[in-house]
């Protein structure tokens, strides 16, 4: 690269990263420096994109995992995705989706008239005029209010938070009667018929606020089962949380039937399991590629099991 | 929104004396004159939907979020179309690579957009997180590294450089846009 071209991309850069804090004059000024030679505009573009890849990268400098979680409870059967280096997230950054919407006022859930869905198998990434970044698993329901983006409503599925932090106008999320309130942070939710399950990457979040009021920091997971309304704290890899968006999924003692339904959310398989194999426990690390002919053999080939089509159906069955 | 019509009213007001710098703004960014019109009637669209609440600075934030609805179109445009998207694949035979193909190209974007945070001095890349993933100001940056504004400002300004010549150089040393058909 030229030194001129060095030049025209430390000014790029630097008008990117004064973006949040300019006035409507510097705005101007910024406008002209585009419009003044076609290298600024495409040296600006470049940045602007690899700002968003910024935003899909997975830093090395994790916050520690902290002192682990006095949890009286052994009984944590959820699985938690670890990241991969394989990042399939780029897709992420490839449908952004700009949610406008700078509104701070509170919000029930019944104002909650906007709805984003996704299939089975389908991802999508919605960015809040806020900054908040929502990645969206497949077989996933959010809700909100087109005037408040800092509260959404998950009916089902799975989402990847990363919360801009505001003190004043906390980052609220209602999975059914449960809420959970953002403290500044990086944070996943997953929600199977009446069960819950929170994992925090970065910061912390609190669980039911105005209720038992459990906060979760970096390294910390949190269970609560629909049926008995239990709640069950353990610690994971905080690195880990989200990282179904990479194609890694690692379980503990997770059911096969859980398994399946994690494979059927994030790439669509039609995955069902024979009635005696469904509750069989499973621990390990499945890599992905997201074809099912690949797939769903491997993943019998891990658990032990047989596997068949039934027409555009698979099936895994006792060996 | 029925509570919002002075302030959106306010919006609007802000949005009409702005109106021809921003549509320089959408021009000078999507490089065409009509794409920028159409990005224009969509944020006037948006405005119903963005504040209610008085904002500080009404006019930068319409900015901002003109810059960013700018950006999603860019991205959005160059996956619709890699003619435009040297975003996506610089590589010459860009145009005739599959969908699966493409995405290659875009996950090694982003390998190459992390390996190089993971070689950025220790201060750079907290610097670049604490920016860009927890949306912290520089005054905060400044204050949790415990250097001055300023410092941050350059640190910041650094980190994107390098990420820009590390992508560029991945990319075989064509300059990673292809505006140019357009102009």
């Amino acid at each position: 690269m030229s030194a001129a071209m060095a030049a025209i991309v430390d000014q790029a850069a630097l008008w990117h990263v004064r973006q949040a804090d300019m006035s409507a004059d510097e705005w101007e000024q910024f406008v002209v420096w585009l419009e003044a030679d076609a290298e600024h505009a495409r040296a600006y573009d470049a940045i602007a994109f690899q700002d968003t890849l910024i935003a899909e990268a997975r830093f090395p400098d994790a916050p520690a995992t902290p002192v682990a979680a006095n949890d009286d409870e052994r009984v944590f059967r959820r699985r938690w995705p670890l990241a991969g280096t394989a990042g399939a997230a780029i897709a992420a950054a490839l449908a952004l989706w700009l949610v406008p919407g700078v509104l701070f006022k509170p919000s029930t859930q019944a104002g909650m008239s906007e709805v984003i869905a996704t299939r089975d198998g389908e991802r999508r990434d919605i960015r809040m005029a806020d900054g908040t970044q929502i990645a969206m698993n497949g077989g996933t329901v959010l809700r909100f209010d087109p005037a408040d983006p800092r509260t959404i409503a998950m009916d089902r599925g799975e989402v990847a938070l990363h919360v801009v932090h505001d003190s004043t106008h906390p980052f609220t999320l209602h999975a059914g009667d449960q809420v959970i309130r953002d403290m500044g942070t990086t944070f996943d939710v997953t929600r199977e018929g009446g069960d819950l399950a929170v994992a925090v990457g970065e910061g912390s979040v609190m669980f039911e606020p105005d209720g038992a009021a459990v906060t979760l920091r970096a390294g910390e997971a949190l269970t609560r089962d629909g049926a008995t309304g239990r709640i069950a704290r353990s610690t994971i890899a905080a690195d880990s949380v989200g990282g179904w968006r990479q194609g890694v999924l690692s379980f503990d003692a997770a059911s096969v039937a859980e398994v399946a339904a994690s494979l059927r959310r994030l790439h669509g398989f039609r995955l069902r399991v024979a009635s005696g194999l469904s509750t069989r426990p499973f621990t390990g690390i499945i890599h992905l590629t997201g074809e099912a002919d690949r797939d769903i053999p491997h993943l019998a080939d891990l658990i032990g099991a047989t596997w068949r089509r039934d027409g555009a159906d698979w099936v895994l069955a006792e060996r | 929104m029925a509570d919002g019509s002075t302030a959106d009213g306010g919006l609007r007001a802000v949005f009409l004396v702005q109106r021809a710098m921003l549509l320089r703004l959408f021009v000078a960014r999507l490089g065409s004159r009509e794409e920028a019109e159409d990005a224009l009637h969509d944020l006037w669209l948006r405005l119903d939907q963005l504040g209610a609440t008085p904002i500080a600075q009404p006019a930068a934030f319409l900015y901002r979020v003109a810059s960013n609805l700018a950006t999603d179109r860019r991205i959005a445009g160059a996956r619709r179309d890699a003619r435009d998207g040297a975003w996506l694949a610089s590589q010459p035979a860009a145009d005739d690579m599959p969908d699966p193909e493409r995405a290659l190209v875009a996950r090694d974007a982003l390998r190459v957009v992390e390996q190089a945070i993971d070689a950025m001095p220790e201060r750079m890349g907290r610097a670049l997180r604490l920016f860009r993933i927890e949306g912290r100001s520089q005054r905060a940056i400044a204050d949790e590294l415990g250097i001055s504004v300023s410092g941050v400002e350059k640190l910041l300004q650094r980190a994107y450089r390098i990420l820009h010549t590390r992508v560029a150089e991945v990319n075989g040393a064509v300059p990673a846009l292809g505006m140019e058909q357009e102009r």
